[in-house]
């Protein structure tokens, strides 16, 4: 159980062979060479294309740019092209839903390292362009896991955890 | 959302805004209250509502439907989506234009979806091209939809999505939002009546603002769902919405009129007006989710699938039509019993000799249809029931004829 969910790593489904440095044709005949059990383990070069796919579109879906069914139609055009799709969708799509849980944790990561470093500003009372700014390199130096939007909303939410509350017998909300 | 309040509140060093709620309506400057006189037009010159799918779909409205677990409301309301799409009464109701149609199921995965609209093809003869371009469908994986959650700030009500809803409805001309379930489209309190205000608020600004009709698929809570005030949760939903329906399954009851079989009974399903008065069960809609295969057998699953696809059904006939001249003969001998006693309004006596209904039946109606004619008669007031001594001295009630409401010969 716990191999065959570090095959399915975003890590090793997408990346694995890269740190090996070997060509297709080798990783092919190391693969042919493994008992089937473990062959089944070690995903097949000719399906790198799909998974590559799958995990470029995490992103876009994440993002609402791109629909779950939209990604799902684009592996199985993929997937048709090559033998056994059923088998080779469903890896991929799982591929996919492991990127977007790991863009997710990653995503949790940035937040907590941007609030972590404007943190010290607020209490410096930087301003807000000067906060922004931060908040936006923090985001960048991470590889842009958050859009604009994200970073200005977790800013403006760090500053407001930050402000006094209001006096008592405020009305809040609607 | 609008962070303006929050940065001039840090610049001044001031305490914490108070926020209002954004995205929707309410973040616009609202006019100032002032009562107008009515308007009184020409009712010629009002123009009828804009209904799109038999009396259920309003253009510009949004309709709920509720419905138990597992009677099938979301292959009803798939049914309705392919019908609306394909511009073809399959569920018997009328359409009075062909829109494309958007299913937004946030419960299933896709090859769930797929298989259900599948069955319903080949179940309603529907082809490919009827359908391609005028269906939109999408399930729960991926991102997923937030019409209204509560912000980072823990009180003011955002709608993440509501603008992208409008902007994706207006792009592909879609005329019909089916969302299934209801519940999986918010992050709200459903308990919370202000709460669902928003959520369902929500939905009706994107009804008004694209000119769709929207359906949102709704559980009940525990026990019999009776009325649409079954539904789960907070009742604001069911109150802003323009029309309810209810889809409930066959009774046991039902199921003995119709002379269902108790195994076969899960296969119907009837559905009710639930704003309006609920019909007799001869009158009701049902429906029959019909198992249709697939035909996708392969490898250790030879015999594919059988998926539940919703067909109209028509209960067999309860009343049978006898002439005004054959039921007042059957009330004259209700009417006239023995000397010393009274037709039982329940079976009773040697092969239900003295039962009322065996009047009926000696008529040629069945024994379960006169059974439900007493009693629609007893309900009526064309019978009612008198006690009386039988010849033993024992206390019986047996039932008379009011002549004043006898049916016309």
């Amino acid at each position: 159980m716990a191999i065959g969910l570090l095959a399915r790593h975003p890590a090793v489904t997408s990346r694995w062979w890269a740190v090996t440095k070997l060509t297709i044709t080798e990783r092919r005949a190391a693969r042919d060479s493994l008992p089937p059990k473990l062959r089944a383990l070690v995903p097949d070069p000719d399906h790198d294309a799909v998974h590559a796919l799958a995990g470029s579109m995490a992103k876009p879906v994440m993002r609402g740019h791109m629909t779950g069914s939209q990604a799902y139609a684009a592996l199985a055009i993929e997937a048709a092209k090559l033998p056994d799709p059923d088998a080779l969708l469903e890896a991929a799509w799982q591929t996919l839903r492991n990127h977007v849980r790991w863009r997710r944790k990653i995503g949790d990561d940035v937040r907590r390292q941007l609030a972590d470093t404007i943190k010290p500003l607020i209490a410096r009372q930087a301003p807000k362009n000067a906060i922004l700014a931060e908040a936006h390199g923090v985001n960048g130096a991470t590889g842009f896991h958050l859009t604009e939007g994200e970073v200005n909303d977790h800013a403006a939410a760090t500053v407001w955890d930050a402000l006094p509350d209001a006096p008592r017998k405020r009305r809040y909300g609607p | 959302m609008d962070h303006e309040p929050i940065w001039n509140a840090y610049a001044a060093g001031a305490s914490k805004p108070e926020l209002r709620v954004v995205g929707g309506a309410e973040a616009k400057e609202r006019p100032p209250l002032v009562l107008h006189p009515a308007r009184l037009p020409d009712p010629c010159n009002i123009n009828p509502r804009r209904w799109l799918y038999g009396t259920q779909l309003v253009r510009g409205f949004v309709t709920v439907l509720v419905a138990p677990g597992g009677t099938g409301k979301s292959s009803y309301a798939m049914g309705v989506g392919v019908a609306c799409a394909s511009g073809r009464d399959i569920l018997g109701e009328k359409i009075f234009e062909r829109v494309n149609a958007a299913i937004i199921n946030l419960e299933d995965p896709m090859d769930e979806l797929e298989r259900r609209l599948a069955a319903l093809m080949i179940q309603h003869h529907i082809a490919r091209p009827d359908l391609d371009g005028h269906l939109f469908l999408d399930d729960s994986e991926g991102r997923g939809l937030t019409m209204a959650a509560v912000g980072d700030d823990g009180y003011t009500i955002i709608h993440p999505d509501e603008a992208a809803m409008i902007e994706q409805v207006k792009a592909n001309n879609i005329g019909l939002i089916i969302c299934d379930p209801f519940a999986e489209s918010h992050s709200l309190e459903e308990n919370n009546n202000p709460q669902m205000v928003k959520a369902a608020a929500a939905w009706r600004r994107v009804a008004r603002a694209t000119d769709a009709a929207i359906l949102l698929v709704h559980h009940v809570r525990k026990g019999e769902a009776s009325g649409i005030d079954a539904a789960r949760g907070a009742k604001a939903l069911t109150d802003s919405s323009r029309v309810g329906l209810l889809l409930s399954p066959m009774t046991k009851e039902d199921g003995d009129l119709f002379g269902v079989s108790e195994e076969d009974r899960w296969q119907y399903v009837r559905l009710d007006d639930a704003k309006r008065n609920m019909a007799p069960a001869g009158k009701a809609r049902w429906f029959r989710l019909a198992q249709q295969a697939l035909g996708n057998g392969k490898g250790l699953y030879p015999n594919g699938d059988n998926v539940a696809a919703v067909a109209v059904w028509s209960p067999p006939v309860v009343d049978v039509k006898l002439t005004g001249v054959q039921l007042n003969e059957a009330l004259d001998i209700i009417a006239t019993p023995p000397a010393g006693w009274l037709y039982s309004p329940t079976r009773a006596g040697r092969d239900n000799s003295r039962w009322a209904g065996q009047v009926l039946v000696d008529l040629g109606m069945g024994e379960k249809q006169a059974s439900h004619m007493i009693g629609e008669w007893l309900k009526s007031g064309l019978l009612y029931r008198e006690a009386f001594k039988d010849e033993h001295r024992n206390a019986r009630t047996g039932v008379r004829v009011n002549d004043g409401k006898r049916p016309h010969q």
